[in-house]
Formats: structure tokens, C-alpha cells, sequence
């Protein structure tokens, strides 16, 4: 987990550095990881944008799980965001999918935001950073 | 891992996360949802008033318990000497939930009955299939989520097809399991003596969820071949598994539009996949029924695939009419590579759009409903033709085909089905379904078959073959029905070859079973 901090902690200096003026501090944990195998990624976006990928996320996580939670803090600039995360069990630096599309390995959105067979909706994942601090506690989809 | 390298790693998994935007996801939150209903439910009413003038509609009542105890039947006549095993039989049973009646037939919860025959004795059981859907529900009280042709108020988001399942279609014996089958999600592993159910079926991390249809065929050694529908994936899967049950294969091809067939036809070499112009689409929005997000285009072909058994991949495509087809019989494969296989034949999906749906709030079938005929379906794999012909009497509408199991993929004579006139004589039976098991020769027409009288109706029949013959006439037809007038559920076991004569044994038990689907005999049966 320290290492996690560490990593995100550099990250949050970059972000911050970029952002300026009206910014505050984002906390996130990651949960019910079950196996210390492989990779959890997350992501942090910005904007509907940034969810449909067309804009490169503000942050990137990459943690080695230790335990069943991950946790990090990061100060982001004003903005609405999101976060995607999943754990990459056989680091293959992909989210496997089943035959049907599923994903097979857990993965998670801000807000704990589930989709109709599909992944959930922008105003479903998205939230406010304004002036003061943001906790989002994400439970992993097994 | 280099920084370079993370950060193409997670660009792509990002464009995976994003990607996915019509695909099927894990099963979901527990959002507040499943509002209930505000008053009655109008379809209960109707349903009720018309059960109360109309008594034959007892097999279409909501089935509310959970367990129906081992019990002997009531036995007449005489049970073969060679026959013992169980025929397992599934259908949709809980038709009403929290108040709330569903809108189609095939919507109910499913329920399992065993009729298990032994030293000339006849005991019946049954259990609901415990699904991720039943039990929630049953804790709620009410009806939470979608089913194929309902969607009840404020119905819970489903984020996969296991969140909806069923499992009330059909059966299958296999291993020392009995898989309880849905349609479009998995199979659910039941015990099969007590019927418990003891989990959903996984094959492999990389096929959960997939759907397994309700209508796997057998290669005479046992293998295992079906497909199933996943609609919002935009795929049709193929799936082959040994004998002993094991996942040998698995793929998916991509098919545009999507439809849902029911059933499919395998020949040694050959799997053949009937779509009809049944369009699926989303546009509806989830206020539609799964049902309702299809839309029948008879302008249209219906798309014949024609898939390489060997690899699950090397495919071509053939055209016939539009048409609806539940059933087939069984299909072979000559040397020249033709293949010829049967199957009950509509012009149109009137019956699931109309009758399975109306019959809800017990309202008679419309007499111009397309129902299905026989016919005899060609397909030349060298030439790349497809073609199909009439069988059996004109004015003979069949359902639920059945074949001779050890015919299976090699050239069968027989197909016994459920039968009526259509147009009916003298009004045709009082209850408005099938009221013959009838059988048919595939290569002459020529049929026999036994009317039952008007006040049992029918359900499939299915035919066991006798250990001490080969031939198509060697073997018993065994089918329920549902004695409306005496409130009962008969067992019927009839000579093959002496269909016209009746049954040679009836074993009853004195409660009204829901009207099910199909079911699967499986020879030697356990002790209970």
C-alpha cells in the first residue's frame, strides 16, 4: 500500500502542478480486492471526454495489492470527473472479457456505478471537485 | 514495466473499459428498486375471472409452492417390464409474483418434476429452481426484475442475462447432475434425485454467464453441441462438450442483425442455425420487453448458418422464406452432403406474440394465429442451396417434434408430435390446444395418432427407446397431461408402434401440475 501512496502521491504533484488555482483533494480507496495477484488499475478522467476515452486521463494509478483495499489521495483542479479501475489478476495489462463481453476480472466506476448490460452511463459515474475535499470508496465487481 | 509501457497499458484498457458500451456486465448493485404494484394487477383480475368460467385454464394458475414432496401415483394398466429410469420435465410455473402477473407464458419462474418409474411403479416429485432472481425475489416479495415478455413496475436494472434467468425451459441429464435449462443464460446444476438446486453452471471464467440454450443436441456418443443468444453482445455462441460434460470448445460469432432462435439441428459434419427476421434492437429503450425488442420483418429472408462442427468457425450463409420455427426433429447428413432435417414451420411468430401472451389473462387464441405445419427442410452444402417441402397431412398443425434419440445425426424414419387440426373440426377440443400425440413418416407422410379426450391436455411426449430393440418402433412415447376436469396430472406410457391403441399405462396424481415444456428421460434412475 505504501507503495501506492508513493506512486499516487508523485502523480497528485503532477496533476496539481497542471491545475492551479481552485483545486482540492480527492481520496479514493479501492475494495474487496481478493487475491494480492496481479495489477489494480485505476484511472481518473475528466470530463464525459475523458470517460469515452477520447481524452487522455488526468491520472493513472497502477497498484500491487496488498490486502483488500488500495488507498490514495491526489489534489485535482475544479472539474468533474470520473474513475475506472480493475484488477488486472494476470497482469496482462488488459481487462479480459468473456465470450459474451463481460469483464472476467473485477472491475469498478466512481459512485459504485453499474450499467444495464453495458458499462454505466457518464451521469452515473461523474462527480464534482470543488472546494473542498472528495471521498470515493469503490467496491470491485467480481 | 516502463512507464511507456504503463501508460499504453492502461490507454488500452481504457479503450476496453469505454469500448464495451453493448456488451453484458456482472451482475449488478443493489439499487432501491421493483416498486411494486400500486393496486391490483389487471391481468390477474382477467386472468382470475376467466379461470372461473373457464376451468381448463388450471394449467396456466401461478404455481406458489416451493417443493411438491415424493409421492406414488395412482397407477392403471400395466408399466412395461423393461422400462425404469425418470423423465425430468421443466416449464414456467410461478406466473405471479407480489401480485404481479406476467405477461407471456414463458416468463414464469421455472419448476422441475420428476416422474420416476421403477419396479412397475410410478412416484412424482417437483422443486422450483432456486435462480439468483427467484430467491430475491421471494425475499422481497415481489416481482424485482424483466422477464422476456414483462417488465414490472419500476423493474430493477439487470447489467447480465444470469440476473433474469429462469431456468424454465428444458432439461438435461448429464453426469450425475440434472442441468435445469434456460434460453439465453446459463444452465442451473440440480441435484437429481431431490432437485435442490445446487448452483449456476460454469464452465470457464472466459464462457460465464454465456447463453446456453435450451435445446443442446447429442451426438450418439453423448457429445454435446448448442448455441445460444446474446443479444446485446452482438454474438452467437457455439459450444461442444464431451460426453462426461467437460467444456471442449466454446465460440462466439458476431451476427448482425440479431435474432433468437430457439432450437438448432446437427448432422456428423454440420451445425445448422435457422434466423429468422426477428430483428433485435435496443431502440425500444428498457421499457420494452426483451420480447418487444425485436421486430418481425417478413420482407425478409430468414438466414440459414451452415457451421464446420470441427472448428466452430468456418461458416456459410443460405437463404429460405421468413419463418418462425420453435422445433426441429432431428437432421442428417448423406454422403453427398446434403442435409435433410424436419421441424414444425409458421409463417410468422404469431404464437409468441399472441397466444403465449394472451392466454396470461385467459383469453382464447386467435383462430388466424400462424401456427406451425411439418415440413421437410433441405440444405445441399456442395451446391449451397436450401429448400423446404411440405410432410405429413395437409391440415395438421404440429408442435413439439420428437425423434427416436439413437437416430440422432443419422437418418430417422419417425417423428412423433404434438398435433391438432387447423383449421379445427367440429370447434376442436374445448380448451383450444393440442389435443393428439401424432406420429409422422418423414419420407412417406403417412401419420398416426391418438386423440386424447377433451378434458386432458397434453404436453410433450418423449420417446424412450427399449434396451431390447434398434428399431423406431422399439421404444415407449411418454407425455404428460393435465386432467382440468378432475383437477390431476396424468403420466401416459404408450407402445410406440401402437400409438393409435391408447395408452398402456396411466399413472395420475391428484393435483393440477402447471402446463410445462420439454422434458428428458434419463434410463435408470437413482433410488429416492
Amino acid at each position: 500500500m505504501g507503495k501506492g501512496i508513493s506512486l499516487a502521491a508523485a502523480l497528485a504533484a503532477a496533476v496539481a502542478a497542471a491545475g492551479g488555482a481552485g483545486a482540492a483533494e480527492l481520496s479514493v480507496s479501492i475494495e474487496d480486492i481478493r487475491s494480492e495477484e496481479g495489477t489494480v488499475l485505476v484511472q481518473i478522467v475528466r470530463g464525459e471526454r475523458g470517460f469515452e476515452g477520447e481524452e487522455r486521463p488526468v491520472a493513472q494509478i497502477s497498484v500491487r495489492p496488498a490486502g483488500q483495499v488500495v488507498r490514495f489521495g491526489l489534489e485535482l483542479p475544479e472539474g468533474t470527473y470520473g474513475i475506472q479501475a480493475f484488477h488486472d489478476v494476470n497482469d496482462s495489462a488488459e481487462l479480459e472479457t468473456t465470450i459474451i463481453g463481460m469483464p472476467s476480472e473485477p472491475w469498478a466506476f466512481s459512485n459504485n456505478a453499474v450499467g444495464a448490460f453495458g458499462p454505466p452511463r457518464w451521469d452515473a459515474v461523474s462527480f464534482r471537485i470543488g472546494d473542498s475535499p472528495a471521498v470515493q470508496s469503490i467496491r470491485l465487481n467480481h | 514495466m516502463n512507464r511507456r509501457e504503463f501508460l499504453d497499458a492502461m490507454a488500452g484498457a481504457a479503450g476496453h473499459v469505454a469500448a464495451l458500451t453493448a456488451v453484458a456486465w456482472a451482475r449488478g448493485a443493489e439499487a432501491a428498486c421493483g416498486a411494486g404494484l400500486g393496486g391490483s394487477d389487471p391481468w390477474r383480475e382477467a386472468f382470475r375471472a376467466a379461470l372461473a368460467e373457464r376451468p381448463w385454464l388450471l394449467g396456466y394458475k401461478s404455481f406458489d409452492r416451493e417443493v411438491v414432496p415424493p409421492r406414488t401415483a395412482r397407477l392403471e394398466g400395466r408399466i412395461p417390464e423393461r422400462l425404469s429410469g425418470t423423465l425430468y420435465r421443466n416449464g414456467p410455473a410461478r406466473h405471479e409474483v407480489g401480485g404481479y402477473r406476467y405477461r407471456h407464458w414463458l416468463d414464469g419462474d421455472g419448476l422441475v418434476q420428476a416422474w420416476r418409474i421403477a419396479d412397475g411403479k410410478v412416484e412424482h416429485r417437483a422443486r422450483m429452481v432456486r435462480t439468483f432472481k427467484y430467491d430475491k425475489e421471494r425475499a422481497e416479495g415481489r416481482a424485482l426484475y424483466p422477464a422476456f415478455g414483462s417488465v414490472p413496475p419500476g423493474a430493477c436494472p439487470v447489467s447480465g442475462p444470469d440476473d433474469i434467468n429462469a431456468a424454465n425451459i428444458s432439461v438435461l441429464p448429464r453426469g450425475d447432475e440434472l442441468w435445469a435449462l434456460w434460453e439465453a443464460g446459463s444452465a442451473w446444476r440440480l441435484d437429481p434425485v431431490t432437485l435442490e438446486t445446487k448452483g449456476v453452471q460454469t464452465f470457464s471464467q472466459h464462457t460465464r454467464s454465456a447463453p446456453f440454450s435450451a435445446h443442446p443436441r447429442l451426438d450418439p456418443d453423448g457429445t454435446l453441441w448448442n448455441f445460444g443468444y446474446a443479444s446485446d453482445a452482438g454474438v452467437m455462441v457455439f459450444w461442444h462438450l464431451d460426453p462426461g460434460g467437460a467444456l471442449k470448445r466454446a465460440a462466439a460469432l458476431p451476427v448482425e442483425p440479431m435474432t433468437m432462435p430457439h432450437d438448432f439441428v446437427v448432422t456428423r459434419r454440420h451445425i445448422v442455425l435457422l434466423l429468422p427476421p426477428l430483428d433485435f434492437s435496443r431502440e425500444a429503450g428498457a421499457e420494452a420487453s426483451f420480447l418487444d425488442s425485436h421486430s418481425w420483418r417478413p420482407d425478409r429472408p430468414t438466414r440459414v448458418l451452415v457451421l464446420d462442427k470441427r472448428d466452430l468457425d468456418t461458416h456459410f450463409w443460405l437463404e429460405l422464406p421468413a419463418e418462425w420455427a420453435f422445433h426441429f426433429g432431428n437432421a442428417w447428413e448423406d454422403d453427398s452432403g446434403v442435409i435433410r432435417f424436419d421441424g414444425s414451420r409458421a409463417d410468422a411468430p404469431d404464437v409468441l406474440y399472441g397466444r403465449l401472451r394472451n392466454i396470461m389473462k385467459g383469453e382464447d387464441p386467435d383462430p388466424s394465429e400462424s401456427t406451425g405445419r411439418h415440413v421437410l427442410y433441405r440444405i445441399d452444402t456442395k451446391r449451397r442451396r436450401a429448400e423446404l417441402e411440405p410432410l405429413g397431412p395437409a391440415g395438421l398443425a404440429t408442435e413439439f417434434p420428437v425423434v427416436d434419440p439413437r437416430r440422432s445425426t443419422s437418418r430417422h424414419e419417425w417423428v412423433t408430435v404434438l398435433a391438432a387440426d387447423a383449421p379445427p373440426k367440429d370447434g376442436g377440443p374445448v380448451h383450444g390446444s393440442f389435443d393428439s400425440v401424432a406420429r409422422l413418416n418423414v419420407e412417406s407422410g403417412l401419420a398416426a395418432r391418438y386423440a386424447y379426450p377433451d378434458h386432458l391436455i397434453p404436453e410433450e411426449h418423449v420417446f424412450v427407446p427399449d434396451p431390447a430393440g434398434g428399431g423406431e418402433t422399439d421404444g415407449w412415447l411418454l407425455g404428460t397431461a393435465l386432467d382440468w376436469r378432475a383437477r390431476s396430472t396424468v403420466l401416459n406410457v404408450f407402445e410406440v408402434g401402437m400409438l393409435e391403441a391408447g395408452p398402456v399405462a396411466a399413472a395420475t396424481i391428484p393435483e393440477p401440475m402447471p402446463l410445462g415444456l420439454h422434458g428428458r428421460f434419463q434410463p435408470g434412475a437413482a433410488g429416492w
